[in-house]
């Protein structure tokens, strides 16, 4: 039994954990099979049409997109119980007198989060496969949505970690993710002096990469923004870890 | 029996601007059982804390055998068993995994071994499937024993190990330490007297972060002795 094991244990014996995750691959199902029905209805249509939409465009796309959305509160939860739920069972008296180092115990928490926040996309991930091998879609381009969707999470769930080691209390480390994801997704919103260049406020949003990585082009700046946020956030999780093992 | 000299050198804590330890100077050999009392606030978790190495004095020193608490944590810290006020409780685990949890982050050799051997210690038997969260209060109390004893250490800090508990669990605790006296130097935090006296070999009164008085009770015991009349002179003297 290590802590990534334990960290498991913590969401998979929860009944709550199991019963938002029917919820979501239930969610997650009907707008799947919304966006089928609808691209079917609308064949007709897009037969007269010069650029009428792919499977990619009309399905693949909007699913994940909107797979986007429900992670955000999915890794609030769950990234903002990892290290804030350690005050209601003086788990932090063990965190602090172990011998392991501040990393490892970061790294195994982490692993163990990103694991149980899969399980949740998993049904999107398995049905979007499917219907690709059915309908003969370029693989590689459905690794590289997928792929965005798992740098997404990556990065999201990083922050929640920083965020929960912040707080003492679990319920206010779940809220404060869900209103600092709420305000980086207003971020990508923004358009302001969009029409004079590069708009610099949206470049710092994790959706406006996402957006930009799911153009079916490998963007490499974006990749970039994912895998370095990752790393600065488990960072300064550990740094945070450190502070407390000799302030507690 | 390992010779256990732990020396605490003018260790001083502030937290805040406010001094929670003021210069204590120490020196504790096994085998004894030592017991810190005082008032709420006087100091005594802070001090446990320190000398189990998770907190640090901003000056002083804490050695045992040669070792320092700040310089060696991880080697000072694999000969301490600490034991906090509040248990540690895992509730997706059961008490079993607990302790291999404890043991795999502990990174104790042998840790098969070792967890049998806190389980029989703590007679933690009848509940080793039990998930954590479903044990009673005196279950609780002796896992969080069993988890101070896992690295089997040179030293056990227990920090108000008796809070809570009814007077047939405070026998029970009382016989568990009484075995473990011999093997380990024991270093207790309480506020209750009549167990202190019961127990201790040596008692140590703090208030407001200063060590006044430090008791030899080995070779005095009750009637000849009242341990309460002397706490209570020393709260009046020092108010």
């Amino acid at each position: 039994m290590n802590l990534f094991q334990s960290e498991l244990k913590y969401y998979l014996r929860s009944p709550i954990i199991w019963v938002i995750m029917s919820l979501t691959a239930f969610l997650s199902g009907w707008s799947f099979l919304m966006s089928v029905d609808i691209f079917t209805a609308m064949q007709i249509k897009f037969v007269g049409m010069s650029d009428a939409p792919t499977l990619l465009q009309g399905i693949v796309t909007p699913v994940i997109t909107a797979q986007t959305k429900v992670q955000l509160l999915i890794i609030a939860i769950i990234g903002g119980l990892s290290f804030a739920r350690l005050n209601t069972n003086n788990g932090w008296s063990m965190i602090v007198s172990n011998q392991l180092n501040e990393w490892e115990i970061v790294r195994q928490k982490y692993l163990a989060n990103l694991v149980v926040v899969f399980l949740f996309v998993l049904p999107v991930v398995l049905s979007i496969m499917v219907l690709a091998y059915v309908a003969n879609l370029d693989f590689l381009v459905i690794i590289v949505v997928i792929m965005s969707l798992l740098l997404f999470i990556m990065w999201m769930l990083a922050i929640a970690l920083l965020l929960s080691c912040l707080v003492d209390n679990s319920g206010f480390a779940i809220l404060l993710c869900i209103v600092v994801f709420i305000f980086l997704w207003l971020l990508s919103q923004s358009t302001t002096n969009v029409e004079w260049g590069k708009n610099w406020i949206q470049v710092i949003s994790p959706f406006y990469h996402f957006k930009q990585i799911n153009n079916e082009v490998i963007n490499m700046a974006s990749i970039f923004f994912f895998v370095c946020g990752t790393f600065l956030s488990l960072s300064l999780t550990r740094l945070r870890l450190l502070h407390k093992r000799y302030t507690i | 029996m390992v010779d256990i000299n732990l020396v605490i050198e003018s260790l001083s804590y502030v937290y805040q601007k406010q001094t929670i330890l003021n210069s204590i100077s120490l020196e504790l050999k096994n085998p004894q059982t030592i017991t810190l009392l005082g008032p709420n606030g006087a100091g005594k978790s802070t001090l446990l804390k320190t000398l189990a190495a998770i907190l640090y004095g901003q000056s002083g020193r804490v050695i045992l055998n040669q070792l320092d608490a700040e310089l060696n944590r991880k080697e000072y810290q694999s000969q301490i068993g600490y034991m906090p006020e509040a248990a540690l409780i895992m509730p997706e685990l059961t008490v079993k995994e607990q302790l291999q949890l404890l043991a795999t982050i502990n990174q104790i050799d042998e840790s098969q071994k070792a967890i049998d051997s806190v389980i029989n210690r703590c007679q933690l038997q009848a509940v080793v499937n039990k998930r954590t969260h479903k044990l009673s209060l005196g279950y609780k109390q002796r896992l969080n024993l069993a988890q101070a004893l896992l690295n089997d250490p040179k030293v056990l800090i227990l920090d108000e190990p008796l809070n809570g508990l009814d007077p047939h669990l405070i026998i029970e605790f009382r016989s568990i330490i009484n075995k473990l006296k011999n093997d380990v130097l024991i270093i207790m935090s309480t506020h209750y007297l009549a167990e202190a006296q019961l127990i201790s070999d040596r008692v140590l009164i703090m208030k407001n972060g200063h060590l006044i008085d430090d008791i030899e009770l080995k070779n005095i015991k009750p009637p000849d002795y009242d341990l309460e009349k002397v706490y209570l002179k020393h709260m009046e003297n020092n108010t």
